[in-house]
């Protein structure tokens, strides 16, 4: 057998070979700030964004990726039409949710989403 | 302590295959069947498709001579060692050594990731990500509750930070701090100081250091790919299982 495992350790280059490109990079990032809002280690989510170097922008396309990645998981649908259906039912419920009462803006957008629903159904 | 053992069962026949690849058995404690000692200590191992993956993917990657050991100790706490390294093993350029010690106590289970070695022209080619991947699998099936690494060797530091492995000593997490604050400017420091601050106020004693946090943050990498830190991955947190099952199986 090898001698005493104690003083020896896994080669850093094991670990490389799983560390992913620039994308990989911001997406950690994006994960890492999720990870300190939900811990409190800043005080306001500025100053969260800012100690990891991402913007609002890009924070926010990463959450939107992954609400449709869960949307997608939840609802199991192989058919990209039939998808592009719930995303927009979803989404029409998340308004609904986050806005009450819905005011003209919101009504219109919730009214706009229904239709294009209905005609998704159709060319469906 | 994690519920998710399997239900396979390791028979002699199977046994005799591992030693057909060239496998041998190394009693450390009392004489017994390895055998026995893995389904009474390890039930859920499929200790020859691990045994058979570990073969088929090593094999080619030395000329030396391999020697290829099963470890175990039926002392408490029990341990099984997979061993699997060629005689240049202490050469850092052209050795091999692969080492994994499953431990089994009372009521914990861990998977020591004690040393991996690749010759040279066989490293960058995702041999250590596919040995993770298959390792992973087998402490999935007999229960493991953390994968534990020592982060040292050429960048490891950074990169099982990256991997989502948690800091376990509290002093070493001091070290990176206080070289952080002699490295970086004092607005790139400050994050730094809030991410430790924050977690040993609430853990005076945790054993669980988000360090994957401090990886992402501007500066850091340097700073940590120098680090030497004991890591643990703990494999009940489903949230933390997730990300690193991601991390180990995504492609680039």
């Amino acid at each position: 057998m090898l001698p005493d495992g104690s003083k020896f350790s896994e080669e850093g280059y094991i670990g490389e070979e799983m560390l992913g490109g620039i994308e990989e990079g911001r997406l950690q990032k994006c994960m890492s700030v999720q990870d300190s809002i939900a811990d409190g280690d800043f005080e306001s989510y500025e100053e969260t964004l800012a100690a990891y170097g991402v913007s609002d922008a890009e924070y926010k396309k990463f959450q939107a990726e992954n609400t449709l990645h869960n949307i997608f998981v939840s609802f199991s649908i192989k058919d990209n039409h039939q998808m592009a259906k719930v995303y927009l039912e979803v989404f029409e419920n998340m308004i609904v949710s986050v806005i009450p009462p819905l005011g003209s803006h919101a009504k219109k957008i919730v009214k706009e989403l229904k239709n294009w629903s209905h005609e998704l159904e159709h060319e469906g | 302590m994690s519920t998710t053992t399997g239900a396979h069962i390791l028979t002699p026949s199977e046994w005799n295959q591992c030693v057909r690849l060239g496998y041998s058995a190394y009693e450390l404690g009392h004489s017994g069947s390895i055998v026995d000692f893995i389904n009474t200590n390890f039930p859920g191992l499929e200790l020859l498709v691990w045994l058979t993956a570990v073969d088929s993917l090593l094999g080619g990657v030395s000329a030396k001579q391999l020697y290829k050991v099963v470890g175990f100790d039926n002392r408490d706490p029990f341990k099984l060692i997979i061993e699997y390294y060629s005689e240049d093993w202490d050469d850092n350029v052209n050795g091999l050594a692969f080492s994994r010690t499953l431990t089994k106590d009372k009521d914990f289970k861990i998977a020591a990731h004690d040393f991996f070695r690749i010759p040279l022209p066989h490293r960058m080619m995702g041999h250590g990500k596919t040995m993770l991947a298959y390792g992973l699998q087998q402490y999935l099936n007999v229960g493991v509750d953390a994968i534990r690494v020592h982060a040292s060797l050429t960048d490891g530091g950074f990169v099982w930070a990256r991997a989502y492995f948690q800091g376990v000593n509290r002093s070493e997490m001091e070290l990176i701090l206080a070289d952080a604050k002699l490295s970086l400017s004092e607005e790139q420091f400050k994050p730094v100081e809030s991410i430790f601050d924050n977690y040993y106020n609430k853990n005076p004693d945790g054993k669980a250091f988000p360090i994957n946090k401090w990886s992402n943050m501007d500066g850091m990498d340097r700073i940590l790919r120098g680090a030497d830190w004991h890591g643990e991955l703990d494999l009940n947190k489903k949230e933390l299982l997730a990300k690193f099952k991601n991390y180990v199986t995504r492609r680039k």
